[in-house]
C-alpha cells in the first residue's frame, strides 16, 4: 500500500465514521430517554458516558474535532449525575441541547 | 526552597510532554505532569508523600536547570502545558485559581471554554534504554486494544503501512485470546475505556505478569486529566497519549519505547 493509497483509505474510513454518526446519535438519544424518565436505568448512564467518551476520543482522530468537542461537553454535562437518579429539568435541557449540537457538528 | 514557589512549564517542557519520546525519569515525568503554573511546590510535594522532599526538590531544580520548567510568570516563552487546537478537556489535579476561572468564563464559545479551562494534552513515550536493531525480515508485533471499531481500523491500517504487525483486541476475551497467540507482542497500545474491563486494570495485570511485564505499554485514551496520566505512569505505562491523536504520534511512540531508529 502506498502513502497515496493510505490517504484514500483514511478518507474512506473518515466517511465511514461520519456515516456511523446518525446511528450513534440515535443510540445516545435512546440511552438518554432511559435515564431521563420516571425510573432511570442505572446501566444506561454508564453506557452513555462510555459512548460519549469514545466519541470524544475518536472524532478528532478522523479530522472532526467538532465531534470531539461536542461529545466531551455532553460527557461533562453528565458529571455528578448518580446512577439510577433522575436528572433535573436544568440538566435535562442542557444535555438535550448538547445532543442537538452534536447532531449539527 | 520556598514551598509557596510556583513553577510553570516552559515551551521545552510542554514539547517534552507532547513529543512521544522522552528520556526523563519516571519521577521527573510525574513532576512535569503536575506542574501547571498555579500549584505551589508545597502542594506538588504533598502528592508524592511519603517520597523524601529533598529528592523531589532536587528533581524540580534539575528540570528547571535543563529548561523544562521556569518560575511561574517569569518566562515569556512559557508553554501552556495544556491546550492546543486538537486538545482537551477534563479536570486538572488541583482546582484552578479564581482569576483563571474568570478569564475562562469570558470566552464566548462554551465548549472552547471547557477545553481551555480543563484541557490537558499528553504525548508521553519513554525512550528505551537500549537501541534495538531489527534482524532482516524481523517485524514488530503490536497489540492494539481498542473498542472503537473505526479507530481500531484506522490504527490497523496505519500500523500495516509502517510495516508493523498489528493484533487487535476490543474487550477482555479479545485481550486474553490475543495474548495467547505467539509470538508475544513487542508492544501494546491500550485504550483505557473498554466495555467490560478497565484499561488500568489490564495494565496492572500485564505489569504483574512474569512474561508480559517487560512488554512496553502505551496508553491511548481520552482520559486526559493529570490524575489519569499520573495513574497510568504509576501503573507502569511506558507511554501516555491523549485522544484524539494524529496517527503519526503512535508510530513515533512505538519506535521510541522499543528503541528503534
Amino acid at each position: 500500500m502506498s502513502w497515496q493509497d493510505l490517504g484514500k483509505e483514511f478518507q474512506k474510513l473518515r466517511q465511514e465514521f461520519r456515516g456511523s454518526l446518525p446511528a450513534k446519535l440515535k443510540r445516545l438519544r435512546s440511552l438518554w430517554e432511559r435515564i431521563d424518565c420516571e425510573e432511570p436505568d442505572a446501566d444506561a448512564l454508564e453506557i452513555l458516558k462510555r459512548e460519549l467518551h469514545t466519541m470524544a476520543g475518536s472524532g478528532g482522530s478522523f479530522g472532526l474535532p467538532q465531534i470531539s468537542k461536542a461529545a466531551a461537553a455532553a460527557e461533562d454535562a453528565l458529571a455528578g449525575l448518580k446512577e439510577g437518579s433522575r436528572p433535573g429539568a436544568k440538566r435535562s435541557a442542557k444535555f438535550g441541547a448538547l445532543l442537538n449540537r452534536l447532531e449539527k457538528a | 526552597m520556598d514551598e509557596k514557589h510556583v513553577y510553570a512549564l516552559t515551551a521545552k517542557g510542554s514539547r517534552e510532554l507532547k513529543s512521544a519520546a522522552t528520556s526523563l525519569t519516571a519521577l521527573e515525568l510525574k513532576l512535569l505532569v503536575l506542574v501547571d503554573g498555579q500549584s505551589t511546590v508545597g502542594r506538588i510535594v504533598k502528592v508524592f508523600s511519603p517520597q523524601p522532599k529533598a529528592e523531589l526538590i532536587d528533581a524540580l531544580h534539575k528540570l528547571k536547570q535543563n529548561g523544562f520548567l521556569a518560575d511561574a510568570g517569569g518566562d515569556d516563552d512559557a508553554g501552556d502545558g495544556s491546550i492546543e487546537a486538537t486538545g482537551f478537556f477534563t479536570r486538572p489535579i488541583f482546582p484552578e485559581s479564581k482569576e483563571a476561572g474568570a478569564a475562562a468564563a469570558s470566552q464566548s464559545d462554551e465548549t472552547l471554554q471547557l477545553l481551555r479551562k480543563n484541557g490537558y494534552v499528553a504525548r508521553i513515550a519513554k525512550r528505551a534504554a537500549e537501541e534495538r536493531k531489527l534482524a532482516k525480515g524481523e517485524k514488530i508485533h503490536v497489540l492494539v486494544i481498542e473498542d472503537d471499531e473505526h479507530l481500531a481500523k484506522l490504527l490497523r491500517m496505519f500500523l500495516v503501512m509502517h510495516e508493523f504487525v498489528p493484533r487487535m483486541a476490543a474487550n477482555r476475551d479479545g485481550i486474553t485470546a490475543a495474548l495467547r497467540l505467539a509470538p508475544k507482542p513487542d508492544v501494546a497500545l491500550l485504550d483505557v475505556t473498554l466495555p467490560d474491563i478497565d484499561g488500568f486494570e489490564v495494565l496492572l495485570r500485564m505489569k504483574q505478569h512474569p512474561v508480559l511485564k517487560s512488554m512496553p505499554v502505551i496508553i491511548m485514551t481520552a482520559k486526559a486529566t493529570r490524575e489519569a496520566v499520573l495513574k497510568g505512569l504509576a501503573c507502569g505505562a511506558d507511554g501516555y497519549i491523549t485522544k484524539p491523536f494524529d496517527v503519526d504520534v503512535i508510530s513515533h511512540a512505538v519506535t521510541s519505547v522499543l528503541g528503534l531508529k
